[in-house]
């Protein structure tokens, strides 16, 4: 049984958790039961091989010394497992320190009659596998929390949703894996102590639990791709890290090198510390890094650029029907304009809309000779609105100046402020509007006549 | 107040180290406390395997053969002194219930 012949095996995949190990063995039983012989296992993908019906009961045993790698393992897990036959269970496989037995004995004495040892077992073994990468999760996370701008949660909704969502979801696969473990530990600890037998978790709860964190996992990805101008993009980024990283990981870490029993980056003959430490720091650095890249450049837009519409036009084009307003429409290019280059960074959330537009014109030299930015944000939404006009509030008194009483009827808005600090040129005006917001900047030489700010009210109330 | 490693014995430990008053080996271990304990207590190959471990590293028992991967093991000394007081404390404990029930 321990070696499988070439005949074609029959893949499942199967999610538990390291310690469901009742789980998996009523698996393994119900599959027998359904003429599936177990022969393999990686992870969640369980390998058999057609067999006859059959009725056998199975035992998943965690093997009590966890240094893996030693040379001298072979040998002991070798007399171990010929105790266990000598008891009647066969021995199948294992996947690093899990042993998976089966017996056709129904009153086979069980390999572990020692609850408070199998407790411990498995406990180790949980940290082993799972404690690494839960104290990793929650570095990355606690990294990205620090980074983040938390004053401005609700302009992040618009412009910062994705990450939101990543910070959001991903640790929501591991927490509640972290939760569960630690009710199952404690809430046995006391039992196995009084003698009780160790109390798993049911097929039916587990398949709901990881039923769940798969659905968490897919929004998540969903939510890094969700109204970003070009989600496809974006999301073939974020596989592509994600892939990359898996594939780095698991060259680092994979235990199923011969030639040093761990790592095939690694396979010099170093000690097994050394070679545990090498991994773990490896795979921290490599998946940290993929993930503050990844999310760094969603957070700082960077990759917006790439989605960014460049409309390079001459003097006397027309206006491009993405663009609600320019100079040119404005009648604000100034005579010695050769060509002017429009770029439109747009960004949507299920709360909103904030789009980005820079004009540059340009001398027949080439230089920039005229400057001109707006956004405009939409959001449905009082306290996202509230949130950018309190941002923009916040500044030096003496820059702030409170237009609405002079400016509002113009603008045909509920509020005009303008910061004389913020921006270029004569600084930064906000126009409040019902739901939406505009955000202006213009070099010193643009005036803001009354009929340019009537056609620039009217281009953002029709902006959608 | 925390118990000292050894200190008492838990069932199948006494009656391992009951079994291994004389050179035995693996499943003769498992066969034989069933029978001093007249089936009333199952050491899994498991369970005995980690016991042995921990016994072997405590000095309780020492390996006495080794044939392929079957290895025989007997109670030392100090493995002897250990048992004879889990011995002592038990029948004090009989003892002392006995006035009473």
């Amino acid at each position: 049984m321990n070696n499988y012949n070439k005949e074609k095996l029959v893949k499942k995949i199967f999610w538990h958790s390291s310690y469901d190990l009742k789980t998996v063995e009523t698996f393994l039983e119900n599959m027998a039961t359904d003429g599936y012989m177990f022969v393999s296992h990686d992870h969640q993908v369980f390998r058999f091989k057609r067999c006859e019906p059959v009725k056998l009961k199975f035992f998943v045993d965690i093997f009590h010394n966890s240094r893996k790698l030693d040379d001298s393992l072979g040998t002991m897990k070798d007399e171990y497992v010929t105790y266990c036959e000598e008891c009647g269970w066969h021995f199948i496989s294992n996947d690093g320190n899990m042993l998976f037995f089966y017996t056709i004995d129904d009153n086979a004495t069980p390999i572990q009659t020692d609850n408070e040892l199998r407790l411990k077992l498995i406990n180790n073994q949980t940290l082993h596998t799972d404690g690494i990468g839960w104290i990793m999760w929650l570095f990355l996370i606690l990294m990205q929390l620090c980074a983040f701008d938390w004053h401005n949660l609700a302009n992040a909704l618009i412009d910062e949703f994705s990450v939101l969502c990543a910070y959001a979801c991903y640790p929501l696969i591991f927490v509640p894996d972290m939760v569960r473990y630690c009710i199952f530990y404690f809430r046995n600890r006391g039992k196995v102590k009084e003698g009780a037998d160790i109390t798993f978790y049911s097929a039916g709860s587990t398949f709901r639990f990881h039923f769940v964190r798969i659905a968490v996992a897919i929004c998540l990805l969903i939510g890094l791709t969700f109204a970003i101008a070009d989600s496809i993009y974006v999301a073939c980024v974020v596989v592509a890290f994600a892939v990359v990283a898996i594939i780095i990981v698991s060259l680092i870490c994979n235990h199923k090198s011969k030639k040093s029993g761990f790592s095939r980056m690694t396979a010099i003959a170093f000690n097994l510390n050394a070679n545990m430490i090498i991994a773990t720091i490896a795979a921290l650095l490599v998946i940290f890094l993929q993930f503050f890249e990844v999310f760094n450049i969603i957070g700082s837009r960077t990759l917006f650029n790439y989605n960014a519409t460049n409309h390079s036009t001459t003097i006397n084009s027309v206006q491009n029907d993405t663009i609600p307003f320019s100079l040119g429409s404005l009648n604000a290019l100034p005579e010695e304009a050769d060509t002017n280059d429009t770029s439109v960074y747009p960004c949507a959330s299920p709360f909103g809309r904030y789009d980005s537009f820079d004009e540059y014109v340009y001398d027949d030299s080439g230089n920039i000779i005229r400057r001109f930015e707006y956004d405009i944000i939409i959001s449905n939404y009082d306290f996202i609105i509230d949130s950018y006009i309190e941002d923009f509030k916040s500044c030096e008194p003496e820059d702030f100046v409170d237009l609405t009483e002079s400016e509002a009827k113009l603008w045909q808005a509920n509020a005009v402020y303008l910061d004389a600090a913020k921006g270029f040129g004569k600084g930064t005006r906000l126009v409040v509007y019902e739901n939406k917001l505009l955000v202006i900047s213009a070099s010193y030489d643009f005036e803001y006549t009354d009929e340019r700010i009537k056609a620039m009210s009217k281009a953002v109330k029709n902006y959608s | 107040m925390a118990r000292e490693t050894f200190q008492t014995l838990s069932e199948p430990m006494y009656y391992v180290l009951l079994a291994l008053c004389n050179e035995c080996c693996g499943v003769d271990i498992m066969k034989l406390v069933e029978h001093l304990s007249h089936g009333r207590v199952k050491v899994g190959p498991g369970t005995l395997y980690a016991m042995l471990d921990k016994f072997l590293k405590n000095n309780i028992i020492t390996e006495t053969r080794s044939e392929g991967r079957k290895r025989s093991y007997i109670i030392t000394n100090y493995g002897r002194e250990l048992l004879l007081k889990e011995y002592e404390r038990l029948q004090q404990m009989v003892a002392d219930g006995a006035g009473l029930l």
